[in-house]
């Protein structure tokens, strides 16, 4: 049972780490090239836009190293 | 004349932002969009772009067995990988595909057109946050310099592919949909590897795709096979 447990408790977070990066990183990549394209548009508020896109860079990257803590790339061999 | 590009993501989000950005730039002309590795052979079959900004992650075949089984048909085109990740084992595994670019998918407008640019006039490119990690990483002299399938090197990229492909549990017939082959070449394709590799049955090829790493089990039939 403790084991069951164990094996489930792993395989959610596995899938937490999964929709991490692949369904909420992709969306903030997304939003910062809308921000980038919004930026060309609207050079007046570029000093704004930029300091957003930092923000959004921390974010991505936060979020870039828990999910690969949770689920490791599938590039990454096992073991290692 | 601008170069063709073919945009691959399953995210509509990512290929609207690249689209636009590409719609800015007068060297490139996005000729078509693809959720899926499938589709993206398809279309460079049918349309031959010149170039192909692909994710690494792709849902099903992935971006760089897509990459791999693209440039087996046509290595003229160029593709440029895509990628949240940005760990060593991904990149090696882009640039043994056979990319000529890998490219963050935080990267700034301009460093995604520079690395278009780079790649379109013959070069190659790497973001240079995962540059610099290599570098380092080859300094200190532990990047691996054989791939963990070392095992496994008497097989072909395509052989490589379906063994995987096998080990994950797919059948052949699932197999040849995603590889556009008949059913029968696929099984054909087993036996050969078996020959080779001197196992018996698809439990042995599992076994052997598992213990090099080509494959991981899910963490869940991980722990009950622990």
């Amino acid at each position: 049972m403790k084991r069951a447990n164990a094996v489930e408790l792993r395989d959610q977070i596995e899938r937490a780490g999964k929709t991490l990066h692949d369904d909420v990183a992709p969306l903030l990549a997304g939003a910062g090239l809308q921000l980038q394209l919004l930026r060309m548009d609207h050079p007046n508020a570029a000093a704004q836009v930029s300091e957003i896109l930092i923000t959004l860079e921390d974010a991505m990257d936060r979020i870039r190293k828990l999910s690969q803590q949770l689920a490791p790339s599938p590039f990454t061999p096992r073991g290692s | 004349m601008p170069y063709d590009v073919l945009l691959v993501d399953d995210h509509k989000i990512m290929r609207d932002g690249i689209k636009a950005i590409l719609g800015r730039v007068e060297e490139f002309r996005v000729v078509g969009e693809a959720e899926t590795g499938t589709d993206a052979v398809q279309f460079v079959k049918s349309h031959k772009p010149d170039m192909v900004l692909m994710d690494i992650g792709l849902p099903g075949l992935n971006g760089v067995e897509t990459t791999a089984e693209i440039l087996r048909h046509h290595p003229e085109c160029r593709v440029v990988i895509l990628s949240m990740y940005d760990d060593e084992h991904s990149v090696v595994s882009a640039i043994r595909s056979g990319a000529r670019g890998f490219i963050l998918k935080r990267a700034s407008d301009t460093d995604l057109v520079d690395a278009l640019r780079i790649v379109a006039r013959g070069g190659s490119y790497l973001s240079p946050q995962v540059s610099d990690r290599l570098l380092l990483r080859i300094q200190k002299g532990d990047l691996e310099s054989k791939p963990a399938t070392a095992a496994l090197e008497i097989l072909s990229p395509r052989e490589l592919q379906v063994l995987r492909m096998v080990a994950e549990g797919k059948t052949s017939k699932e197999i040849a949909v995603m590889l556009d082959l008949r059913e029968q070449t696929v099984r054909s394709y087993r036996k050969t590897m078996m020959k080779k590799l001197g196992v018996n049955n698809v439990a042995g090829l599992t076994q052997l795709a598992l213990s090099t790493g080509l494959t991981q089990l899910p963490r869940g039939q991980q722990a009950i096979a622990e």
